[in-house]
């Protein structure tokens, strides 16, 4: 039986020896294998946590980057920045419109700062909500109230939004979901203590619109003239009627005149209306005399209007003789852009010297060449297209008045003095209107026609706005801020002593330096215009709570 | 009649080969089982460790997404409650050796050997940098001056032992005091 056995055995020499080897080799070689394939995943999985973290960190030096260059320049990140970092690589753009998920941004001033980050095949994410604004533009209503008032809203006003008032605030009406924060820790409800830190009052760059205003030259002529030219007369004084052909003879044998009434009756100060059509520009004013002069020699008169000398000419007289009353002009130079001293609209006083000691006068005129023309710094129902100026700049030193225009940007409006914009006047998005004074818009004007076609408005000394709709940033930086009867959507910036709100709509946010009083009106919290890319002075701040991984 | 004659091994030889074999393989199963042992010892520590590091991990990138210290105000001891920017709640619980993550309703395992004896807790330390106690659901005020979160873990596998004490700060705590009118 054993045989077959053995001899199968002894047939194949080695066969038992070199399986049984193979096997025990193969054995070992699967379980090595394993081992092995264990052995780097665990160490796969360990270097994947490590890249993780790695990947995560350079997600945040991302952010890092974005957030420097936009304080820097919130433009900047219009287009990604690329890095690379510990062998890894990062990207961080900008978003105007769209978060993380593509869904629209909650308010048109807001922006998403996006990081994401690759190393070692491993990426990460991450986002920042930024605002174009300082945090205070965050509420509805911000007051730093520096003067210490107390803040009262009746419930004539209604407030939907978050407000912040530093200060105690005795009443306020609130829309429901909408807290009103003060700053005393012992503040009762509805009133809330904020909890530290504060917020605080924004700074704002003032050099941004002072740079631009010091550099005002220049003044802005209206392209529709106004007025007619021609020339118009006014007889101001006639003491004797026109006529001065008698002689009179006072006793003294060197002085006789030629009068009409005696030789009395001098005067040499009278006051006339102006009397020039509506518009015109005077040019040229003549005083023209009628009278005699005192016998035998050479005499000067020189009349002036409004204290400025027309011109002095020399009036003869003959001696002993009774003329006829002799007609003696006296012409001023050519003024092309308005004879300095004359009064549009209002009386002017007319002087006149002579060197001799009494002179008979038969009537004084004052005729006035004028002409057709604009009043500079005054613009009437005219179409101001700001690209057909330099710099798309529209300049004037001194004040500025538009009634009745259309004004289409971009560009600016600068004026040294006031301006006043008024008349139904329609102003396009992004004019830019500074003045080194106040600014005051009433009229029904219309500025702006949305939070993305918006104007910007800084008065120096204040800022007024009555019976008009308004988008875009407002900024008082003087002595006043007065809003009444208006509908103004965006962001109102206010560092006056004395702020006041009656009868308005203002969809966006307010922010006052000082208290400010509220009648009957409405602050809702809204978008503000975006000012990606602009500069206004103001640093943009991140939401906070706004950090996200993913 | 021709005799037959055999060659190659004989049964002795045969015998004696299978012997030696059996003596190697015992010897090489000894030392697999004995590096085998070794493996999965390394290998459990290696998985306790990852577990820990992924726990821990975890829930420090869930804490930088807390968007404000005020929704800290279910939080205790033993449950770690988180809102993150987008609004997605974030629910770490510890239950007994399991440490459970909940998000958005869908409820996973994160870790599965937490000590069983030790107190395992979350921790949450004040601006003041005092430890704020949390056996019960923090208060919204107190939630509100949370400033950091202390993770307080031990893991235990076999005779492996992980003691994990580690400080985890929100980042978006850095960007300030997030308010009701920052939405």
């Amino acid at each position: 039986m054993i045989n077959p056995i053995l001899n199968r055995l002894k047939n194949n020499s080695g066969m038992a020896l070199t399986a049984s080897t193979m096997f025990i080799f193969i054995v070992l070689s699967i379980m090595a294998f394993y081992l092995a394939r264990f052995a780097i995943l665990d160490s796969a999985s360990a270097a994947n946590y490590i890249q993780n973290i790695r990947a995560r960190n350079l997600v945040q030096t991302g952010l890092q980057v974005g957030l420097l260059k936009i304080e820097n320049s919130y433009s900047s990140l219009g287009s990604a920045i690329s890095g690379k970092l510990n062998k890894g690589s990062y990207n961080v753009l900008v978003d105007n419109n769209k978060d993380e998920k593509n869904s629209n941004l909650k308010y048109n001033h807001y922006s998403l700062l996006k990081s994401s980050s690759e190393i070692g095949g491993i990426s990460r994410s991450a986002r920042l909500i930024v605002s174009s604004y300082p945090n205070a533009f965050n509420l509805a209503l911000f007051s730093k109230n520096q003067g210490n008032g107390t803040f009262s809203s009746n419930s004539s006003n209604s407030i939907s939004g978050d407000l912040f008032f530093n200060g105690a605030i005795s009443s306020v009406s609130m829309a429901s979901n909408s807290v009103a924060y003060s700053s005393v820790e012992s503040s009762s409800s509805p009133i809330v203590f904020h909890g530290f830190p504060l917020p605080s009052l924004p700074t704002l760059d003032h050099s941004t619109y002072t740079t631009l205003l010091n550099s005002v030259t220049g003044q802005f002529n209206s392209s529709n003239s106004s007025g007619q030219s021609g020339t118009s007369s006014r007889t101001v004084w006639n003491p004797n009627g026109g006529h001065c052909n008698v002689c009179k003879d006072d006793g003294d044998s060197n002085n006789r005149y030629a009068c009409t009434n005696g030789y009395g009756g001098w005067s040499n100060s009278h006051s006339f209306n102006d009397f020039v059509p509506s518009g015109s520009t005077v040019n040229k004013i003549t005083i023209r005399f009628k009278g005699a002069t005192p016998c035998g020699g050479t005499w000067n008169i020189a009349p002036s209007v409004n204290g400025q000398v027309i011109n002095s000419e020399s009036w003869y007289g003959s001696r002993c003789s009774c003329n006829s009353c002799a007609v003696k002009d006296v012409v001023s130079a050519n003024h092309t852009n308005g004879f300095p001293s004359y009064k549009y609209g209002a009386s002017n006083s007319l002087t006149f010297s002579h060197s001799g000691a009494r002179t008979c006068i038969g009537y004084v005129q004052v005729i006035i060449a004028h002409s057709a023309s604009s009043t500079p710094g005054v613009g009437e129902n005219e179409t101001i297209n700001l690209s057909n100026y330099s710099n798309k700049t529209l300049m004037h030193d001194g004040d500025l008045t538009l009634t009745g225009c259309n004004i289409t940007g971009p560009g600016y409006v600068l004026a040294s003095g006031n301006i006043i914009i008024s008349g139904n006047t329609s102003i396009g998005g992004g004019v830019k209107i500074f003045s080194k004074k106040s600014i005051e818009i009433n009229g029904s004007s219309t500025i702006g026609s949305s939070l993305t076609s918006y104007c910007t408005l800084y008065g120096t000394l204040g800022l007024n706005i009555k019976g008009s709709k308004a988008f875009g940033l407002f900024i008082s930086s003087g002595s006043l801020l007065s809003l009444t009867n208006s509908t103004i959507s965006g962001a109102v910036f206010s560092e006056a002593s004395e702020n006041t709100l009656s009868n308005i709509t203002l969809n966006g946010s307010i922010v006052t330096k000082n208290n400010l009083s509220l009648t009957s009106s409405s602050i809702i919290k809204n978008s503000l215009p975006d000012l990606f890319g602009v500069n206004t002075g103001f640093k943009p701040s991140i939401i906070p709570g706004s950090y996200l991984e993913f | 009649m021709k005799k037959t004659i055999y060659s190659g091994f004989s049964f002795v030889e045969v015998v004696i080969s299978i012997a030696i074999a059996s003596v190697i393989s015992a010897l090489s199963i000894s030392m697999l089982l004995q590096g085998s042992d070794i493996f999965m010892d390394a290998k459990n520590d290696s998985r306790l460790l990852n577990e820990s590091r992924a726990a821990v991990w975890r829930i420090s990138r869930e804490l930088h997404n807390l968007s404000s210290n005020h929704f800290l105000a279910l939080s205790n001891d033993n449950r770690l409650y988180i809102k993150d920017a987008n609004s997605n709640q974030i629910d770490f619980k510890i239950a007994g050796k399991m440490l459970k993550v909940n998000r958005s309703g869908k409820e996973n395992p994160l870790a599965e050997f937490l000590h069983g004896t030790f107190k395992n807790k979350f921790k949450y330390v004040s601006t003041n940098n005092d430890t704020i106690n949390g056996s019960a659901n923090l208060s919204s005020v107190v939630a509100s001056e949370v400033n950091l979160l202390k993770i307080d873990f031990k893991f235990l596998k076999d005779d492996a032992i992980i003691d994990i004490e580690t400080h985890v700060y929100p980042y978006n705590f850095r960007f300030g005091r997030k308010m009701s009118y920052h939405d």
